[in-house]
């Protein structure tokens, strides 16, 4: 059974049990107004109401078929020793008709939708009628009663059919929705791995607002116009996902390829050229590197250059890039005013996440040498595969 | 100038918008209208009950029109209520609130009509009507005001039943039963929309969060991800200001604080995440988990759990936040725990485990649905403590490393390409 049936269930089943309390409390209220029972129909009056009281709860829990009968047949059971009597006064037509249109019918709501349910609502149904014109055979007037019986089931009965219905209808929407939903997800997850993946792209857009942020003071007007405009261009070409295959490709996704490779680093000392800082390469430029690697060497290489070059205060750095068979080293040197590492490593948000962080994450690790006076050297190292 | 003036718009994100229209076009008119035709045709059975009670009794009334001027007035009412909803979907308010006043003269005519006869057996039978014809208003318009003019409708009736004590006697029985016979439809259809509502509000929640299920590894999400498409769409607009010279260098300090702001933005969306899962997404999304299930998994481990242990997982948080709660004062609250196991990986390497506890507080096992534990149990092997008011479930989850392998994100994270 689909769970929503079971939900659907689940609520009809509680409508039925308000519908049958309320009927089996009305009857019983009626009965209680003084002379209208002898005090045998009233005990009996009672525990039926009470009966049915217990059985429509076990059935608004459990679901089972059998309590759901009982109420019927204790309503029923109550209408006929009530139609018994020899004189029916207005309380108890009213209490009969409680019993045959209200309590009894309650059960239509839950009953109807099942497999089952409409024939079942309507041999029950029949049954109330049935037992109302046993009464009435005896002599009594009980059209209104029959009037409220009969209105009473129909009204339940499509009350439940029309609200499966609306569930059906519902279901099959919320499955749509929800297949679209699916699909829009799938879809922006990728879009934002695109982005996060980009980066060696983010990387040179950061260090160019940085640049803005500062008002772009102590870098050539000329200089940052054109790094900036690259940068609009190749955040574009990310946005419109076009395919990118000029020699910036090598920025914008670097591949675990050779010559990619020395683009890569060559692409990275055009840039720190531009802003003023002359990076001078050293040892091998081919290296085969996992993607996720490189990235966090060229990303943390990157933020290295980026410190040497407003802090510094020199315009030159040297990298050096040696490896041996599990790692490969990158080292950035300067010749400036250095600093105590002990004094900046751990205060300083930027060098933890962007260049610790990222090395971290794929295995490899950052050590700085520096003393005030005395230059600065980074070592970057990542494993090899 | 401001930036968003400067440059041109590009492509508006709004696909989480437009998923919730979606879902709010689910709730109001699709499942909503078919309950709404259903409760008409109740409404229309207990109105024709009502009518062939009044030709059961328009005999006992005194020469005169009886009952009827008031059903005609009723009839008028409903009359213009369904050629206007026939000729426009949507009614003004003002037709609404004319319409719900005109209900006062079927009912006062009923009343006048009736007055005094009660000893006969004679009770109003159009003023009952007219609380029936609130039932598909209760169904299209809300239900709170339909409610509460059925319930002045039901005193009317009751009080004028009582009035007649004296002469009526024991038929007063009888005319309190008409004036409950006016409350209790609308009651009961108030609380069938209710519960329509929150079964297709929570099956759609449910529907949208179980999205999750199929991302990657770690995840970003949804709002995330559409923020940092936002942030980029931003920097490349200033930049491309900057590029075009549009913005003149040295920056206005507006700007540049601009760029300051946007690159810290920027930093934090793209180092945030790595270790965000499709759980924590999908708790946060979900208007039923967000404030009841609390996940604590710091390194992300729910992420290797395949789609079935996902949608198992996904499944019994949802029947446990459902479930009946022990007392009323204490809310129910759901803690999972993410901790590598203590033996760490496996020596065979085709497999590795972790374990997930899920606690849950105020809940009484009886009270929990019996499917919550097939769904646990497709998440891995588990044990069940059971506390004087909290559950323990602990799961030994097994995951296949191959599998997570699998999807996009976590094959570049988890195995090296190339030599």
């Amino acid at each position: 059974m689909k769970r929503i049936h079971k939900e659907r269930d689940r609520v009809l089943r509680s409508l039925a049990r308000v519908t049958g309390m309320t009927g089996a409390v009305g009857a019983l209220a009626c009965l209680l107004v003084p002379g209208t029972a002898t005090n045998l129909e009233l005990a009996v009056g009672v525990i039926l109401s009470l009966a049915a009281c217990a059985l429509i709860t076990i059935h608004a829990t459990r679901g089972a078929l059998l309590p759901a009968l009982g109420v019927v047949a204790c309503s029923l059971t109550l209408v006929a020793v009530l139609g018994a009597a020899s004189v029916l006064d207005a309380a108890a037509v009213t209490a009969i008709a409680i019993s045959g249109g209200v309590t009894a019918a309650s059960v239509a709501i839950s009953l109807v939708v099942r497999a089952d349910g409409p024939l079942l609502v309507l041999a029950l149904s029949g049954a109330s009628v049935i037992t109302l014109g046993l009464v009435a055979i005896t002599g009594h007037d009980v059209r209104s009663a029959a009037i409220v019986t009969v209105a009473g089931w129909a009204a339940c009965a499509s009350l439940g059919l029309w609200f499966d219905r609306a569930i059906a209808r519902t279901s099959a929407r919320i499955a749509e929705v929800g297949r679209a939903h699916e699909a829009e997800r799938l879809a922006s997850e990728l879009e934002a791995r695109q982005r996060q993946d980009a980066r060696v792209l983010h990387d040179t857009v950061l260090a160019t607002l940085s640049l803005l942020a500062h008002s772009g003071v102590g870098v050539g007007v000329v200089a940052l116009r054109q790094q900036a405009g690259d940068d609009a261009r190749l955040l574009r070409q990310l946005r419109l996902g076009a395919p990118i295959d000029n020699g910036s490709t090598a920025i914008f996704s670097p591949e675990s390829d050779d010559d990619v490779l020395g683009t890569t680093f060559e692409s990275v000392r055009q840039r720190f050229a531009r802003m003023g800082l002359d990076v001078n390469w050293h040892g091998a430029s081919r290296l085969a590197l996992p993607k996720d690697t490189l990235d966090a060497l060229l990303g943390a290489l990157g933020e290295c250059l980026e410190n040497v070059r407003r802090h510094s205060g020199v315009n030159e750095a040297d990298v050096t890039v040696s490896d041996d068979d599990r790692t490969v080293r990158a080292m950035v040197t300067d010749a400036g005013h250095g600093f105590e590492p002990e004094a900046v490593a751990g205060g300083r948000l930027g060098y933890a996440e962007s260049v610790v962080g990222r090395l971290h994450t794929v295995g490899g690790r950052a050590r700085i040498f520096s003393s005030p006076g005395s230059g600065t050297t980074v070592m970057l190292e990542v494993p090899k595969p | 100038m401001s930036l968003q003036a400067s440059g041109p718009r590009g492509p508006q994100f709004r696909r989480p918008i437009r998923s919730a229209r979606a879902a709010g076009d689910v709730r109001e008119s699709h499942g909503g209208r078919r309950l709404a035709t259903g409760i008409t045709i109740a409404a229309g059975i207990i109105v024709v009950a009502h009518l062939a009670h009044a030709l059961a009794i328009a005999p006992t009334f005194p020469p005169g029109p009886g009952p009827w001027t008031a059903w005609l007035a009723l009839a008028a009412v409903v009359a213009i209520g369904a050629l206007s909803r026939i000729v426009s979907r949507k009614l003004p308010d003002w037709l609404y609130v004319f319409l719900l006043v005109g209900l006062a003269a079927p009912v006062w005519l009923d009343v006048s009509a009736t007055a005094g006869l009660l000893h006969l057996g004679v009770t109003p039978t159009a003023a009952a009507a007219a609380a029936a014809v609130l039932m598909p208003v209760a169904a299209i318009r809300g239900a709170r005001v339909s409610l509460a003019i059925a319930i002045v409708i039901g005193v009317i009736l009751a009080v004028a039943a009582v009035l007649q004590f004296e002469t009526a006697g024991r038929n007063t029985v009888t005319g309190l039963a008409v004036a409950a016979s006016a409350i209790f439809p609308v009651v009961l259809i108030a609380l069938a929309i209710r519960g329509f509502r929150r079964l297709a509000g929570r099956e759609l929640d449910l529907s949208l969060v179980q999205s999750t299920v199929s991302t990657p590894r770690s995840a970003v999400g949804m709002r995330a991800s559409e923020e940092l498409a936002q942030l980029d769409f931003d920097a490349e607009t200033l930049l491309e200001d900057v590029g075009s010279g549009r913005i003149a260098i040295p920056l206005p300090a507006e700007v540049a604080e601009r760029a300051g702001s946007l690159a810290a933005r920027l930093r934090v969306r793209l180092i945030e995440g790595r270790n965000d899962t499709w759980l924590r997404h999908a708790v946060t999304e979900s208007a039923y988990l967000s404030h009841r299930v609390a996940v604590d998994d710091p390194a992300g481990l729910a992420g290797l759990l395949s789609q079935e242990q996902r949608d198992g997982l996904l499944f019994a948080l949802w029947l446990l936040s459902g479930a009946r709660q022990k007392s009323a004062s204490a809310p129910l609250a759901i803690q999972v725990t993410c901790r590598e196991s203590d033996e760490g990986e496996d020596g065979d390497g085709d497999g590795q485990s972790f374990m997930l506890s899920i606690h849950v507080e105020s809940v009484a096992r009886r009270h929990v649905d019996p499917a919550t534990w097939d769904a646990v149990g497709s998440v891995g092997t588990h044990d069940v403590i059971v506390g004087t008011d909290s559950l323990h479930i602990d799961i030994d989850c097994r995951v296949d490393p191959t599998i997570t392998a699998n999807a996009p994100a976590a094959r570049a994270a988890a195995r090296p390409r190339g030599s």
